[in-house]
């Protein structure tokens, strides 16, 4: 009885700590995990969703795709005021953070999410069967990359 | 007595330049090295893509073929700037014999005798076959002629000391061709050749030492990125044990991670360049990356 409860206090205990260490750090509040939180969100729509379905792995769903560029053009806007000067930090969410260039290139940085907009805005009515999507993915996918090439640092 | 001293003194010092001197000596391929027959222009392209030259010595990221040179590659000893190779022949490499290309490329060496540092990484390019480098310098002749002058490294003391580099050469240039390994698949060869000769793949993936060599030990364990910040990840299967041998070619052909994510930083100029390669050739360099032994990298600081 005094081991069974002895055992359950300290499984309470390390999932409480494990919850609390995980979400100690991230503020949906704070730019740096919010833009951290956005940029998952897009990329498990364009690297987890459609490519699924562009490789075959999972059946195509017209459905499922205009959902995710409905989302996506719903995140990019909201993304560029996510980089003020005074949010530098790193999200303990990521394992990335923004390079100090951004700031030291702000008006280069911000065309690339003008960029990506556009390339989502071009690109979603083409999304109409997985040879549209094909094309369509492959089209934001660049405006991703070349925006990560410069701008985005993986952490050490 | 001071005085004998002090001959000894300079006896000593002229002995050990001149010992210096012999053991810097650059190394010139003779003739007899050169593959000789007809030049193949598209294996040229394709050696072209693959060893990533655009990459350092195009004019820009969009304008692949003008190579005039100018990229900064930052480093601990200062700063190189990449040279014009275009086929200019004042500026680049228009008046190169193809034995000049191939000393540049296995030796490290200019054609008038000097070093070359290894942020040209002829440590890898050593590898490549004679043909090859006969391709790759004809297809390079056909590319425009861009009149930019190349600019002289920013490099710190004693770094800047080129001659010093014949010493460097000794412990890190062994001037071996690649040899495959006759109880491998001819696939297999044909990926452990461009990895570690044209891909030149080891010279980022790889941790070094304070002389900015590669610790052979670790090689392809990842390491600090010296360009600047963040890290280049370690790419044995001690990281990448969940690979498929498909997850390494897509990544060669788009830079996608198996996990739902993209490569960003420097490799997806490597990506622009993979994905120009025949899929046979991203699908050997995947079954040769898949096949890598497990090796730790080094400590990571803390993020």
């Amino acid at each position: 009885m005094i081991r069974a409860t002895l055992a359950a206090a300290v499984i309470a205990i390390g999932v409480t700590a494990v919850a609390a260490h995980s979400s100690k750090n991230f503020d949906p509040a704070n730019p740096v995990d919010q833009r951290a939180m956005l940029m998952h969100k897009q990329a498990d729509i364009v690297y987890g969703t459609f490519k699924k379905m562009v490789r075959g792995q999972a059946p195509y769903d017209q459905a499922k795709v205009d959902e995710g560029f409905a989302a996506l053009k719903e995140i990019a806007p909201k993304l560029p005021e996510l980089y003020p000067a005074t949010a530098k930090g790193r999200s303990p969410d990521s394992d990335y953070y923004a390079s100090d260039k951004v700031w030291e290139n702000k008006a280069e940085f911000d065309a690339h999410f003008k960029k990506l907009i556009a390339a989502i805005d071009a690109n979603a009515p083409k999304a109409t069967s997985l040879d549209g999507l094909q094309a369509a993915r492959k089209a934001v996918a660049e405006a991703c990359d070349s925006c990560h090439e410069t701008y985005r640092v993986k952490k050490n | 007595m001071v005085r004998k001293f002090a001959i000894v003194v300079v006896l000593v010092l002229i002995g050990a330049l001149s010992v210096f001197w012999y053991l810097s000596t650059p190394r010139r391929v003779p003739a007899s090295a050169l593959a000789g027959g007809v030049p193949n222009l598209d294996n040229g392209r394709i050696l072209f893509a693959v060893g990533g030259c655009a990459s350092c010595h195009a004019v820009s990221k969009d304008e692949r073929t003008r190579l005039g040179g100018g990229v900064a590659l930052h480093s601990p000893f200062g700063t190189f700037y990449a040279p014009n190779i275009s086929s200019d022949p004042i500026h680049g490499i228009g008046r190169w014999s193809e034995a000049d290309f191939v000393t540049a490329m296995r030796n490290g060496v200019s054609p008038d005798g000097r070093h070359y540092y290894p942020a040209f990484p002829y440590t890898a390019y050593r590898r490549m076959t004679a043909a090859d480098l006969r391709d790759l310098f004809a297809y390079l002749q056909t590319l425009p002629a861009v009149s930019d002058s190349s600019r002289d490294h920013d490099l710190t003391f004693p770094f800047n000391i080129r001659r010093g580099l014949g010493l460097w050469k000794r412990v890190h240039l062994d001037g071996k061709p690649f040899s495959p390994d006759p109880t491998q698949s001819a696939q297999w060869n044909r990926g452990a050749y461009l990895v570690n000769g044209p891909g030149h793949c080891a010279e980022c993936h790889s941790p070094r030492d304070a002389f900015g060599g590669i610790r052979s030990a670790q090689r392809f364990a990842g390491g600090p990125n010296l360009e600047g910040e963040g890290w280049v990840p370690n790419i044995t299967q001690q990281a990448l044990g969940r690979w498929s041998v498909q997850d390494f070619e897509y990544l060669l052909e788009n830079g996608e991670l198996p996990d739902g994510d993209s490569v960003g930083g420097s490799m997806r100029d490597v990506i622009r360049n993979t994905s120009q390669l025949p899929a046979a050739d991203r699908a050997a360099m995947a079954v040769y990356l898949k096949s890598l032994a497990p090796v730790e990298g080094p400590a990571r600081p803390g993020r």
